[in-house]
């Protein structure tokens, strides 16, 4: 069975109110969400409430759920939502210069190993709030443009540019590194 | 692991997270789902619980009223004519009725619960709902926003429970107050019934099919909804509220009809200040931490878990290829005989009416040779396997409830049947504990354990629990007490045979003093064998068998919705499993917390 599949089973079980399979959910998700928020509302004082607030939602509407197999982009914009409501900013990922760029498709996409991991971290911190948000959501999920253009409600053709061009600019930041 | 968990992980650990949530933050959330009400709350409340289940409704009955003024307002005078005289009513009574049935079904059978409520909603007080039972007093439920808190007062139980209001308890009750959810309703389409006459009075009404129309929380799949509101064309005021849904999957529709309404009346705040009677204990339930988390605390406990859900009480043959016995006659018995309705609405009722039709089968004793004969010539028994004895048995018994088992006058030959056959395959391996399982099940199929009567000393108790079963049990126990000297570590099903022999001994031949020891039994063993979830019932069943007294504690759940027609499984051994459908839905109770119960 995939991991996929497995997830999805596991989902099921938590919409049958099965307590072991929520706390499974919760070993696995909550370590990169704390990640995600992290990265949304950096040095925030609110991130435990957050965490919280997030899991009190998930166990009290995920029967609400219809297809399990869309609970990961479900979870992540469930915690973007309470990332804005808790520290009453506006979505700052509208509106971006990028977004009305062609994709340039003859460009290689620039690639981050896991020996890069620290330095990448480092980096994200310097990149722009929609940059550093689509890249912590690729990095933490295998999801489709699909799935992200639902989290940040955009659409697919513009999720696909932006990871472009965010992966461009970390190359860039990460480059700066060595001068 | 691949280069993108890797990455993952190497991002995490950058950030000081480990990424395997650390014990203590998986606490936190142990603690954040006690404390949570689960999925759906508004939804499976009004699902599950009667009480709530009324009490919710009855806001909504106010909103969707209310709702309707701004419906009618764009299309139809009529209707903001009816409701510009409601909308402002902070108060209201009415009287309740809800039906819980999954019948008729095609057998005849009808089994029904019905509950009857008046309902007193102030937007100031809170509501409060009396019920009564057969012309007598059954409950007062208090929601006391002033107070912010639950009162429920049970008079037949002499109980009474006081629960504080939760904040979301509050913010949902004011939620669903009329106003907050007129926006909700004016989201959703309705259709004009027109107008027919009800109760001599000339009416008129709408219906509205979208569950989404009357909670906060997208409303979980029905397969049928339907809301319906009827309004007497000369006074133009409600008389009649209907709502009816059949949740997906289900078979049992619910119905909860409203009407006498009595709009803007003043409530006595006096209505809503409850009095206890002061003989009334207060009902501690659930405080009893053995009894509200079951997730296993030791190894052993965890290894008790999954041996259940691995190896369940009577699965040892479902491998097996069940023969086809259902053109099978025996005994002469046509069992194509016209089906009558019924609709039983109690356990007693259910109990009398099997009562009365086992009281016209005969006795087993009479026709066993015959049956005997007739396996042998139709279905050449002497020459089966055990496992082909065994599985011919859970084929005739499944029969036996094909045609509603004891509710039947034809059905008898198929349970007696199966008892013969199970009783050989016993004969031929008399110390293969799951064969006993099967002669037990098969003989408790058409034997209760005593006849039904309001005066419990009246019912007629059946012999064959207290010398046969109990003797069936006996000897496993012996069986099991020399594997374990061998080294067998005791399973879940060890557990239901010696725990069934425990209540056999108190309960069937009352012989205290061996239950008790075989209790003490079970409490020893329990460290080893995992069995830790019962420890403190069969504690308490020891210091009850050693007054003299007889105990009962049972071994499975059932879902909540199962009553009453489950009853028609009662009078039996706590193993007792039934038809294969039932059995698929029973819950060992140690396993409660994996559905949530």
């Amino acid at each position: 069975m995939s991991s996929e599949d497995q997830l999805q089973v596991l989902v099921g079980r938590c919409r049958r109110g099965e307590r072991a399979a929520f706390e499974e959910i919760f070993r696995q998700f909550q370590p990169r969400l704390r990640y995600y928020i992290r990265r949304l509302d950096p040095g925030g004082n609110h991130v435990e409430d957050m965490l919280q607030d997030v899991w009190v939602k998930v166990v009290r509407r995920v029967g609400s759920l219809r297809d399990p197999k869309a609970f990961v982009a479900w979870l992540y914009t469930i915690a973007r939502n309470e990332v804005y409501s808790k520290v009453q900013a506006k979505d700052p990922f509208v509106g971006l210069d990028d977004e009305h760029l062609e994709l340039v498709t003859d460009n290689h996409e620039p690639v981050f190993g896991a020996d890069e991991a620290a330095r990448v971290h480092g980096a994200l911190e310097r990149l722009t709030p929609a940059h550093r948000e689509i890249l912590t959501l690729c990095f933490l999920e295998d999801l489709s443009p699909k799935q992200i253009a639902e989290i940040l409600g955009i659409r697919a053709g513009t999720v696909r540019s932006r990871i472009y061009y965010a992966k461009q600019s970390l190359r860039k930041e990460l480059e700066k590194e060595y001068g | 692991m691949d280069n993108h968990e890797i990455l993952r992980d190497k991002l995490l650990r950058a950030d000081g997270i480990d990424p395997s949530a650390p014990k203590g933050e998986l606490t936190r959330f142990r603690q954040l789902l006690d404390g949570t009400k689960s999925v759906d709350s508004s939804w499976r409340r009004i699902m599950k619980t009667p009480m709530a289940r009324l009490a919710v409704a009855a806001a909504i009955v106010l909103a969707v009223l209310l709702g309707m003024y701004f419906i009618g307002g764009t299309s139809n005078t009529t209707w903001a004519a009816v409701l510009n005289k409601v909308r402002d009513f902070n108060t209201c009574i009415s009287r309740t009725r809800s039906v819980e049935t999954a019948g008729p079904r095609p057998d005849g059978f009808e089994f029904a619960s019905e509950d009857a409520s008046t309902i007193y909603y102030s937007e100031q007080y809170g509501l409060f709902t009396e019920s009564h039972k057969n012309g007598e007093l059954f409950s007062r439920s208090y929601t006391l926003l002033q107070d912010n808190e639950s009162v429920f007062i049970c008079y037949p139980l002499e109980l009474y429970k006081r629960t504080p209001l939760a904040m979301d308890q509050i913010q949902e009750f004011r939620d669903k107050q009329p106003k907050q959810i007129v926006a909700k309703i004016l989201e959703h389409n309705y259709v004009e019934l027109g107008d027919t006459t009800m109760e001599g009075k000339r009416v008129r009404g709408i219906e509205l099919r979208d569950p989404n129309a009357f909670a906060d929380e997208p409303a979980p799949p029905f397969d049928d909804f339907s809301a319906r509101f009827w309004i007497d064309t000369q006074t133009e005021l409600p008389v009649w509220v209907e709502i009816s849904f059949l949740p997906n999957g289900s078979e049992k529709r619910y119905t909860a009809v409203w009407d006498q309404f009595q709009w803007g009346v003043a409530l006595d705040p006096n209505l809503f200040k409850p009095e206890i009677p002061a003989n009334f204990q207060e009902d501690k339930e659930g405080e009893d931490k053995a009894y509200r988390d079951s997730a296993p605390k030791t190894p052993a406990a965890e290894v008790f878990a999954a041996n259940t859900q691995a190896e369940p009480y009577l699965g040892d043959f479902n491998h097996l290829r069940l023969p086809d016995v259902s053109k099978l006659t025996l005994l002469g018995v046509d069992v194509n005989v016209p089906k009558a309705g019924v609709r039983l609405t109690s356990h007693g009722q259910i109990w009398e009416f099997q009562d009365a039709v086992m009281a016209g089968w005969p006795p087993f004793e009479q026709v066993q040779a015959q049956l005997r004969r007739e396996l042998q010539e139709k279905l050449g028994v002497d020459q089966l396997s055990v496992d082909e004895l065994v599985a011919a048995g859970i084929s005739l018994r499944e029969q036996f409830w094909d045609l509603t088992g004891c509710f039947s006058g034809v059905s008898y030959p198929y349970a007696y049947a199966a008892r013969v056959v199970t009783e050989m395959a016993h004969e031929k391996t008399p110390d293969n504990l799951a064969v006993t399982d099967q002669l037990i099940e098969s003989i408790a199929t058409c034997a209760v354990t005593r006849t039904w009567n309001e005066d419990d000393s009246q019912s007629l108790r059946n012999p064959i629990y207290a010398g046969l079963m109990t003797d069936l049990r006996l000897a496993q126990f012996e069986q099991i007490k020399s594997q374990i000297a061998q080294g067998h570590v005791p399973t879940w099903k060890d557990f239901v045979r010696v725990h069934d022999l425990v209540i056999m001994l108190g309960s069937n031949r009352r012989d205290y003093k061996q239950a008790a020891l075989v209790t003490r039994w079970l409490i020893d063993q329990a460290p080893t064998a995992g069995w830790t979830y019962y420890v403190t019932s069969l504690k308490e069943m020891e210091q009850s068998f050693l007054k003299g007294d007889s105990y009962n504690s049972g071994l499975f759940m059932y879902g909540q919705d199962a009553f009453p027609a489950e009853y028609q499984y009662s009078r039996r051994p706590f193993s007792f499993q039934g038809p294969r459908q039932r059995a698929e839905q029973l819950l060992p109770i140690h396993l409660r917390h994996l559905r949530g119960w």
